[in-house]
């Protein structure tokens, strides 16, 4: 008996010990597109899918807003609208993943329809309870590297691409602060035309089949409210709709008719500015006719950060 | 609660510790609070209809031994039917009546609008109790057996309830009948090494079927699925062919583990798997795959019709596949992949003889005649189960239309082509065991090996299963059920 004992305490130290090993050596390399994002205290964050996560550089902001001596570092927090709608998991996290020590942060809040909408006829029980299942419900460590409560919960492939890994694309580079960087050229590969089209033409499908399926949830937008008026007392708060083609701009627009109104409106009773991009023609690139190409989101962010810097002028004159 | 989630490995040692450390006349109670506690894990409310079904059938069962007139036991065996079947279709099947009721009407010109509460409850299907199904078949096996005489029913409210709601079962079978499973629990079980080895083998073995093998599986299934309207055709066929070898895995890993845990409590769970890829024939195919279902169809409603309905064998083979479908949810995809199912099993018995005599003409060997037969059925089934994993009979059609498109050789549901060679060696690996070992005898494959080779064997389980096991934490398909 004792030493039938011993065999299956051996066998789980054995089990335990191989497994953390690999998990060790999976957290030295690349883990996924998402790890970066829960591997640091945060000073200020970027919300919102993977438009923003794609198409806002958290390093760009910090550099041209210098002057006004945000905490650092900012933190590209966004994910994708499967992973990072607005609710109270979602605003549960950003609480836990900011500084304890806090001065002065900026937080950029990206909205779009697909981060307030749930699939129809959803109760606020189900919605919680689908919430809680993502990664943001899954764990409850969001800063610290390395970050096993992520690898142990949120690592969707085997632990044997510690040694070979199959999960990383070039085009896709991920940087330490969040940021999603989408190259259309690559050491292994670079996209073609016939690519672009083919993306653009399946993004655009999806959508519009996805958001027959979905209707607008008064708990996303009141946890919004609510995730503005937390961020408010930490720092400068702005809402920001990123650019998009035309194409989507008009599928999302048939849909939800007075989005920007909603939002300015918002924006106004929370006193907050609304920088609104989706309207204008600014002729920045997009992969599949949402998510911005690597130039493109440099420029897209050094604009935003112009626009922020005119808006936190004006405010300070103001006073 | 999960079996592959992190809370099980808690639980489990948990419960086998205690069970050995408490004196026997308590170990019901033990495991009772940890079933209950393993069920509340889902959602808290719903153990409530698990002790309403307990309560009921337990009372009735005591009344229809007592009764002495016929119409009495009848009378309380009609309730326990009622109050389960009545649990299944509040539960289960409420929407679905109504919704296909309001289109069938609505296809006549008669619209009614369907409460949108009652739409919201089906589609969260939050409140779908996990396992509904399972249960409630198996008490009410007991209350039948109990009318029918074959068993005496149980006098302990406590043991009754356990049998109910034994947790290694619970929730995805094997449906046990209460003449196996209730003696069991009340016997008395000392420590047996033996049994706890095999047990615990057994339970690695599921482990391994579960996150190494059909969650691998079942990523290119979803990607696949998710898709039905893909042009490539191959993919599809890809994505289908895979999914029949996922959801064997991935019910027989459960039942595995079931019958593992239960193995190291002392007890012996019924058969539910018996090598289903090897089979002969259609006919054969259904006496290996989910035998605690098949034999319960058998036993309580087929029989039933044939006997003493004196119904012919194609109508009550037609309304049992009708009741299995059914079973397995609520939507017409199962209905329409059972009653397929039952469409070819009724042609094959009815062409045996005239296909006998046409082989045998043609000088075919018969080698060559089972190969294709099996083949042919393999393939039939493969098709069916399109049916069984879309969401919609709509999108099954498009997906298997979408199958035809053969006009390119591009996979696009795979991002890496070691993965699918990972999905093509495990299914094989598991394969071959099964062929040698059976389902439920693998323990044999380790535990008949010198000292060395077992120790070799464990390290290289444990290799395997944390280099390539797949952290999904999804849940059993059959939980659904």
């Amino acid at each position: 008996m004792k030493y039938f004992i011993l065999k299956i305490i051996l066998f789980c130290f054995v089990l335990a010990g191989i497994y953390f090993s690999f998990m060790y050596k999976i957290s030295t390399g690349y883990v996924d597109e998402n790890y970066p994002k829960f591997c640091q205290e945060a000073g200020g964050l970027i919300l919102g899918v993977s438009t923003a996560s794609q198409g806002i550089s958290p390093q760009i902001l910090e550099d041209e807003l210098q002057e006004f001596k945000f905490e650092k570092p900012i933190v590209n927090f966004a994910i994708n609208f499967e992973q990072s709608q607005y609710g109270d998991i979602y605003l549960n996290s950003v609480k836990n993943k900011l500084k304890k020590q806090h001065q002065k942060g900026l937080f950029i809040l990206t909205v779009t329809p697909a981060s307030f909408t749930t699939t129809k006829n959803l109760d606020e029980k189900a919605l919680r309870k689908l919430d809680q299942e993502k990664i943001l419900g899954k764990i409850s460590n969001f800063s610290k590297a390395p970050n096993f409560d992520y690898i142990s919960n949120c690592y969707p492939i085997s632990l044997y691409n510690a040694i070979y890994p199959t999960n990383k694309w070039d085009n896709l580079v991920v940087h330490a602060n969040g940021w999603n960087e989408f190259k259309l050229k690559s050491n292994s590969y670079t996209v073609t035309k016939e690519d672009l089209t083919l993306w653009k033409k399946q993004t655009l499908e999806f959508q519009t089949k996805f958001i027959k399926t979905q209707e607008f949830s008064k708990l996303r937008l009141q946890s919004f409210v609510e995730t503005i008026n937390f961020l408010k007392e930490k720092g400068d708060v702005f809402i920001v709709r990123m650019p998009l083609t035309a194409e989507m701009l008009a599928l999302e627009d048939e849909k939800w008719k007075n989005f920007d109104a909603q939002f300015d409106s918002i924006a106004k009773t929370e006193n907050v500015p609304f920088l609104n991009y989706s309207q204008k023609e600014l002729g920045f690139n997009t992969y599949d006719g949402t998510h911005l190409v690597s130039e493109s989101a440099k420029e897209f962010t050094s604009l935003l950060s112009k626009d922020i810097k005119n808006s936190l002028q004006i405010d300070a004159n103001k006073k | 609660m999960l079996f592959n989630s992190f809370e099980f490995l808690y639980f489990l040692p948990l419960i086998i510790i205690g069970f050995y450390i408490l004196p026997q006349k308590v170990r019901w109670l033990w495991l009772l609070i940890g079933s209950y506690y393993f069920y509340m894990v889902y959602e808290p409310a719903l153990v409530l209809l698990l002790v309403a079904s307990t309560l009921v059938d337990y009372f009735c069962a005591l009344k229809i031994y007592s009764a002495k007139t016929q119409q009495i036991k009848k009378i309380f065996a009609g309730t326990s039917i009622a109050v389960n079947v009545g649990i299944l279709i509040a539960f289960k099947y409420l929407f679905f009546f109504s919704a296909s009721l309001a289109s069938i009407l609505a296809y006549f010109g008669i619209v009614i609008p369907i409460d949108e509460a009652e739409q919201s409850y089906h589609i969260s299907q939050i409140l779908l109790p996990v396992g509904i199904s399972f249960y409630t078949f198996q008490t009410m096996s007991y209350t039948i057996d109990v009318y029918r005489g074959r068993i005496k029913p149980e006098k302990h409210l406590g043991v009754f309830a356990l049998y109910v709601a034994y947790f290694p079962q619970l929730v995805a079978g094997p449906i046990e009948r209460a003449s196996r499973l209730l003696p069991q629990l009340k016997k008395k079980v000392a420590i047996n090494l033996k049994n706890i080895e095999q047990g615990l083998i057994m339970m690695a073995w599921g482990f391994f079927l579960k996150i190494v093998v059909a969650d691998r599986l079942g990523i290119y299934v979803d990607e696949a699925f998710a898709n039905p309207e893909s042009p490539h055709g191959f993919s599809l066929i890809l994505g289908a062919f895979l999914f029949c070898f996922q959801i064997y895995y991935d019910f027989s890993a459960y039942t595995t583990i079931a019958i593992g845990i239960a193995k190291v409590l002392g007890v012996d769970l019924i058969q539910n798997f018996n090598r289903p890829i090897f089979f002969t024939s259609s006919a054969d195919f259904w006496k290996r795959w989910h035998i605690s279902l098949m034999q319960w169809m058998r036993d309580y409603v087929y029989r039933p019709l044939v006997v003493n309905l004196k119904l012919k064998r194609v109508p009550a083979v037609l309304i049992v596949f009708f009741v299995v479908g059914l079973w397995h949810g609520a939507n017409w995809t199962f209905v329409v992949w059972s009653m397929l199912n039952a469409l070819l099993l009724i042609a094959e018995v009815s062409t045996n003889t005239f296909r006998s005599r046409l082989f045998k003409k043609l000088q075919i060997p018969k080698k060559i005649i089972s190969f294709l037969g099996w083949f042919f059925v393999f393939c039939y089934l493969t098709i069916t189960l399109v049916f069984f994993r879309s969401s919609s009979i709509t999108t099954a059609l498009v997906y298997l239309e979408n199958m035809c498109n053969l006009g390119s050789l591009h996979i696009n549901i795979l991002n890496n082509y070691l993965e699918l060679f990972l999905c093509l060696i495990f299914i094989g690996i598991v394969q071959l065991i099964h062929y040698y070992k059976g389902n439920n005898k693998v323990y044999e494959l380790v535990l008949e090996q010198p000292k060395h080779y077992k120790w070799i064997a464990y390290f290289g389980y444990i290799i395997i299963i944390v280099l390539f096991g797949i952290n999904r934490q999804s849940s059993f398909i059959y939980f659904q059920f």
